[in-house]
């Protein structure tokens, strides 16, 4: 069963443009990455107040709403963050211009 | 109220007022001044005067030059605090008093200039509150007084004196016992014989009278005990408004949920007795596992990876994909338009796991057509793999989002038109399953059954229909010929139940001019062929079509079980496919393994038109908005015919690499996209551009060009007039 979850990881890196993967759990600590430590835990610190955030705008607005995924894109990169209520996944990958 | 009302000029510590008194007396205020006490440190002291047999004995202050004065300190307004003039006409009566509130009104302006405000920008303030270092947990003492410290220092000798005290008795209890033989024992013989008298002896019957009396009072003592405060601490709660909603939202789950199975009996007994246990439907959300593993097989993780991996792969798609979705029209007037019917190859569904399994049924979901199920079975006989079922998406090209492993091949599948996440599969040892798509495991909703189903050999269609507005059946053909009905019980059985059995015709037929086979000896059998495929009829609903192996397409009815209603010979070998057209009901297409398509009309005997393809012709496809418009696959060529413009050979021709076979053509609703099945397991989308724009009388151009068609063939054509005009007639 870790095989296919190590997989899907895998998978999901090999895509085209990927930059790396992070997989952060509900409390804020990456559990799985394949980008630098340090850089996973800036992105995992950082992103977990974001999507707080973002969270409770969706959720202001109409309660019965949820976020389901948030993409930030930027000049350089593009960051991709699916949130859930025990972990956050967040995709970091290069547009190809 | 004193006699002497002594109030000070100013809070000048010094002066002291002079008094008329002979005792020490203690000047108060006045009691009619009820205004707010001016906040003054020394005024409420000064005001009090301590006269002693007529001198005034008040203490002074105690003024130390080394220590600053808080006057002269404190310069803020803020502690300035302006007292209301409420009681004045009090005041006012005692004449040679001089207000306090004059006394009062030292006012202190404020004297911070802008210069000793200093602001420290460097802090940092989007860091947000760092709070104090209090324990905001610790809840503050219920005690207001300060903790007594403790004896820190023990003297080093400590010398005890010990005295006796003066004897308190705090009870007695004299004796009632007394020796034999004593005067006391006497006469406490004397009082018992008296007693046994008056009890039980003669001396019984006596006057008694009922009597009252109070009861001594004694004494109680009341007693405290302090009990040892609980610990509590402070907790914050925050309730935004969709925190609110969450919770309402859980307790409506809360509510159980019984499982309604109406096929048990319920015995008379008490209701108490026998209802079944109910399931609380309450998911007590327990910390969840902080580690991958756990977290990765979780059915919200995969979805997070799937909604990643469709953003993901519109970067390599996304002009495919606009173009998918009809975003880049063009242009009607534009001037370099050539009718050359080009398909632009915009992705291949393709992954790891699907390569070169054969597809063997592919069925688009009619709530969302983005999404498509994927059969992949065996595709020549020899061939042995598992089955595989893939739920692709448009949005992601790169790899299926579910994926089920079977240990047979399939053979065919369908969406459910009322229950879109259910897929009716069939295997190739006659086994049907439905499968519902929501879960990322293989859940199966219903499973055919032996007892049931008599089917043993591949089930070649799987279809859906709907019996009335909430229900519908599946409805499979076998190779055996068998035409069987499955329904899905309240006991949640798939029962099945035969709708028709095809059987082999024997004799001439009409339809399509075969050599008839020469039999030496006349076997009485009945043989029963393959249906190969299934056709609803759009009109009338009670009719379908049924191609079978041996080249016959039988008209049958669910109104007769055992028998066909009509039968016509339409190829020289298997019929593989057959389409009505969307734009005229009457009019029907096969294809078949001869490598003909052949065009029927309804209520007309002979074949209208062929197509000539160079192989097998596996399936074919009408243009849903261009109504002359087929596309068919042939071998590994993809053939685009335009009634319009030639029947003899198709306009535009398709060859695929690597001699892999197309077994499957579809159209998507949009018109402009077509998906095509091969047997190496990829499914390749196209958008068919450079056709000519849809005429605005579909019908009566379709009309128009099957008559072209049969100008060569008078007598079909009066029979085609003379049909319509009988429709005509007849359809008012």
């Amino acid at each position: 069963m870790a095989n296919e979850a190590e997989d899907t990881i895998r998978k999901l890196s090999t895509y085209k443009g990927v930059v790396g993967v992070v997989v952060v759990n509900g409390e804020g600590i990456p559990i799985k990455t394949t980008l630098d430590n340090h850089i996973s835990v800036q992105y995992a610190g950082l992103l977990t107040a974001l999507v707080d955030k973002a969270k409770t705008v969706v959720r202001d607005l109409d309660p019965s709403n949820d976020l389901t995924f948030l993409r930030i894109r930027s000049k350089k990169s593009e960051v991709m963050v699916a949130p859930d209520k025990e972990f956050i996944l967040i995709v970091v990958q290069n547009p190809v211009e | 109220m004193s006699s002497n009302i002594m109030l000070p000029e100013s809070p000048d510590p010094n002066t002291r007022s002079e008094t008329v008194a002979s005792k020490i007396s203690f000047n108060e205020q006045s009691s009619s001044r009820t205004s707010k006490v001016a906040f003054s440190f020394m005024e409420k002291r000064a005001m009090y005067r301590v006269v002693v047999d007529g001198a005034d004995v008040t203490p002074e202050d105690i003024l130390e030059p080394d220590y600053v004065m808080m006057v002269d300190t404190f310069s803020h307004a803020a502690f300035e605090n302006k007292p209301r003039f409420k009681s004045e006409t009090g005041l006012k009566a005692t004449s040679k008093s001089r207000s306090v509130t004059e006394g009062a009104m030292t006012v202190f302006a404020t004297t911070i200039s802008l210069d000793d405000i200093h602001i420290d920008h460097t802090l940092n303030t989007s860091e947000g509150f760092i709070p104090d270092d209090e324990v905001l947990e610790q809840a503050p003492s219920a005690f207001y007084l300060p903790k007594s410290k403790p004896v820190m220092s023990y003297p080093p000798e400590i010398f005890i004196v010990l005295k006796e005290t003066e004897t308190c008795y705090l009870f007695e209890l004299p004796s009632f016992a007394f020796e034999k033989g004593t005067p006391e024992a006497d006469k406490v013989e004397e009082d018992n014989e008296f007693y046994q008298y008056i009890t039980v002896g003669k001396g019984r019957n006596r006057k008694m009278i009922v009597e009252e009396t109070q009861t001594e009072e004694y004494i109680v003592q009341t007693r405290h005990t302090l009990a040892s405060r609980p610990q509590r601490k402070n907790a914050i709660a925050f309730a935004s408004l969709w925190d609110m909603h969450d919770t309402y939202a859980k307790l409506a789950n809360v509510k159980k949920v019984e499982e309604p199975d109406e096929m048990v009996l319920y015995q008379s007994a008490a209701p108490n007795l026998l209802r079944k246990k109910k399931l609380n439907v309450f998911d007590a959300s327990l910390k969840k596992g902080k580690c991958f593993e756990e977290l990765a097989s979780t059915p919200e993780f995969l979805d997070a990876v799937l909604l990643a991996e469709r953003v993901l792969s519109t970067l390599e798609y996304s002009e495919a994909q606009k173009k998918y979705r009809g975003l880049v029209r063009i242009d009607p007037l534009s001037l370099d338009l050539v009718y050359i019917y080009t398909m632009k190859p915009l992705w291949t569904f393709e992954c790891e796991d699907t390569i070169n399994r054969p597809i063997t049924g592919i069925s688009f979901n009619p709530k969302n057509e983005n999404i498509l199920a994927v059969a992949h079975g065996k595709f020549r006989y020899a061939e042995c793999y598992n089955g595989l079922v893939c739920i692709w998406c448009t949005k992601n090209p790169l790899k299926p989002e579910r994926v089920y492993q079977f240990e047979d091949p399939l053979t065919s599948l369908a969406f459910a038109e009322k229950n879109p996440n259910w897929l009716a599969c069939g295997f190739a040892n006659g086994d049907v399953l439905i499968l519902d798509i929501t879960s990322y495991t293989t859940k199966s909703i219903a499973k055919s059954k032996r007892d049931t189903n008599p089917c043993f050999e591949p089930i070649w269609v799987t279809s859906w229909r709907s019996i009335d507005k909430d229900n519908e059946f599946v409805m499979t053909s076998c190779q055996d010929g068998r035409i069987n009905k499955f329904t899905n019980t309240k006991t949640h059985d798939f029962i099945c139940s035969p709708m028709m059995r095809i059987s082999t015709v024997e004799g001439k037929m009409k339809g399509l001019e075969a050599t008839k086979a020469c039999l030496k000896v006349d076997v009485p059998i009945t043989r029963y062929p393959a249906a190969l495929c299934i056709k609803w009829h759009p009109n009338v609903e009670h009719v379908y079509l049924v191609g079978t192996d041996e080249g016959c397409i039988h008209k049958c009815s669910t109104h007769y079980l055992n028998q066909h209603i009509e039968v016509f010979k339409a190829h020289a070998g298997p019929v593989y496919g057959m389409e009505y057209s969307p734009f005229m009901s009457s009019l029907l297409v096969s294809c078949g393994a001869d490598g003909a398509i052949r065009l029927w009309i309804e209520g007309m005997d002979d074949v209208i038109m062929t197509l000539t393809c160079p192989a097998a012709v596996y399936g074919i496809a009408f243009c849903p908005i261009n109504s002359t418009v087929i596309l068919s696959v042939s071998g590994n060529i993809l053939s685009i015919w335009d009634l319009r413009r030639k029947t003899h050979m198709p306009c535009a021709e398709y060859s695929f690499p690597n001699n892999v076979v197309l077994t499957y053509i579809k159209f998507a609703a949009s018109g402009d996209n077509v998906f095509v099945g091969e047997t190496s397991g990829r499914i390749h989308t196209f958008h068919l551009e450079d056709t000519p724009i849809p005429p605005f009388y579909q019908r009566k151009m379709l009309d128009e060009a099957i008559k072209k068609a049969l100008c060569t063939r008078p007598q079909l054509l009066k029979q085609l007039e003379k049909l319509e005009k009988f429709r005509e007639k007849y359809a008012k």
